[in-house]
């Protein structure tokens, strides 16, 4: 004889149209009379609903889908995309390690200087677009995603810009030490990619927050300080104070008119713990103990990841 | 002939290519890495259209589709292939607007809204295999049968890991609606 164990089972495997033939007609049967085995359908339909009410609406990016599509159209391409290179050498034998060395000093050197230079300009364009973004947003522009929770906004993000996104910190919105809240974020472009541009608010100011890959974006120049394992470079443009970084294959750009590592300038972002403070002893390493590190990615808070 | 199972979209786009948006998401569920997932993706249809003359008639292209990225997947992390797992994302409106019903004014689509980002977390704090299993399910309704050959196991397996999956996300939620909203946003 069937228990109700039993039919806890069968229950499930009928909404998941797994049950068949007999088993079937017994469920169906047995429900008509049992008021508890007929609760018990109607909670785990309802449970069911609402998970499949959960599916997030994933769409591929439209990059990869024509790419794909380029593929079957001619798959042959790929096979033929990358033909074996034969080099020839026209020095002589002996004369082959010199040259070699001579060909690795001078390519190591060229590549030193422009990599220096590349990365020189990514630096500042990338400051740039932060200052226009951070600028653009005081004229009443409207963020794309608004909320004050840094996994909703992280998630947000990540489905739109072609690198792995994370804010930095959760604390930055967090901590119960900030005087700011998060607001939320828009989607921008750099260097012709999707980019992230978070928005911070406080009582009488704002903080923008460019984020995009390091492939595109570097922080270099200004006031170099390290802390955490990471280099902050801090400059004033006009009004504006800026403040980059790179990690992990992100680069950031913190733009406010706060000043920032200046004496007694980290209360205006943050309540001090007494004990912290009393352990920092010069403003900057004031300044960036209270910097949005480590970071935040939505695995780590524990967001569905679909 | 193999055809006839892919699916309309294919007679006018390209072989499979209705399931590439699904793909894209189990792909970002095992990589939570969207550059990997695009390159497992990508990587998966080179293989399956390769592949394509081995499908019989009956089968199930879709599931074929989950279990080639699933495989390959598996390969790269057998060849520690794969990058660090950075990035969890989700959809832009959580779903709850596709549920079956009518007109909602905006305080309804709210709280829909506010519930199916708190299933995402709890689905999100699930072991690696529940979320899978979850997915594979709930989301692309695949029969226990066809997630079976996607992940290599029994049926029956299936059926139980489906089971304490359940069981463990109803623990998850119902814990996060005993908890005061403010809190459940700080702990995330």
């Amino acid at each position: 004889m069937t228990n109700h164990d039993d039919y806890s089972i069968m229950i499930q495997l009928f909404i998941d149209d797994e049950l068949k033939g007999q088993e079937r007609e017994d469920l169906i049967s047995h429900l008509k009379d049992c008021a508890r085995c007929q609760e018990e359908l109607e909670e785990a339909k309802s449970f069911s609903v609402r998970v499949r009410g959960a599916r997030p609406q994933v769409e591929a990016p439209p990059a990869l889908r024509e790419k794909i599509l380029s593929h079957m159209s001619n798959p042959a391409q790929q096979a033929t995309s990358y033909p074996p290179i034969q080099k020839r050498y026209s020095v002589r034998p002996y004369w082959r390690p010199l040259a070699a060395a001579a060909m690795v000093l001078v390519t190591v050197a060229g590549v030193l200087s422009i990599s220096y230079l590349r990365r020189e300009a990514r630096a500042e364009s990338f400051v740039d677009a932060a200052v226009a973004e951070h600028r653009g947003a005081g004229d009443g522009r409207p963020l794309d995603v608004q909320s004050d929770s840094p996994d909703v906004v992280a998630t947000w993000f990540a489905q739109r810009v072609s690198f792995p996104f994370r804010i930095p910190n959760a604390g930055v919105a967090a901590d119960d030490r900030a005087n700011y809240t998060l607001a939320g974020g828009r989607l921008v472009k750099f260097g012709g990619e999707p980019a992230a541009l978070l928005e911070f608010r406080m009582p009488n100011n704002r903080i923008s927050l460019l984020v995009s890959s390091d492939k595109l974006a570097a922080a270099a120049g200004g006031k170099v300080t390290r802390s955490a394992g990471l280099n902050f470079h801090a400059k004033d443009l006009g009004e504006l104070h800026v403040a980059t970084w790179d990690n992990k294959g992100l680069t950031y750009a913190l733009i406010s008119s706060v000043a920032m590592g200046g004496n007694n300038s980290c209360p205006t972002c943050h309540r001090e713990r007494a004990a912290a403070a009393a352990t920092l002893k010069r403003p900057h390493e004031r300044f960036w103990h209270a910097q949005p590190l480590p970071e935040i990615s939505a695995n780590q808070v524990n967001h569905f990841s679909y | 002939m193999m055809f006839q199972k892919v699916g309309r979209n294919s007679e006018n786009e390209g072989f499979g290519i209705e399931y590439l948006d699904s793909l894209y998401g189990y792909a970002l569920m095992l990589t939570r890495n969207s550059v990997e997932a695009e390159d497992l993706v990508q990587e998966t249809y080179v293989r399956a259209l390769k592949a394509q003359h081995r499908l019989r008639e009956d089968s199930n292209i879709k599931g074929w589709f989950f279990t080639i990225l699933r495989n390959i997947r598996l390969n790269e992390i057998r060849k520690g292939k794969t990058g660090p797992h950075l990035v969890d994302v989700d959809g832009e409106e959580g779903g709850a607007d596709l549920l079956p019903g009518h007109t909602r004014n905006s305080q309804e689509i709210l709280i829909g809204k506010e519930d199916a980002e708190q299933v995402q977390v709890a689905i999100g704090r699930l072991s690696a295999e529940f979320r899978e299993v979850i997915l594979l399910r709930e989301f692309e309704e695949l029969s226990y049968q066809e997630i079976a050959v996607v992940l290599n196991c029994p049926a029956g397996t299936v059926m139980s890991r489906l089971g304490r999956a359940r069981a463990k996300l109803r623990t998850l939620l119902a814990e996060t609606s005993s908890q005061p909203l403010s809190y459940r946003k700080a702990s995330r």
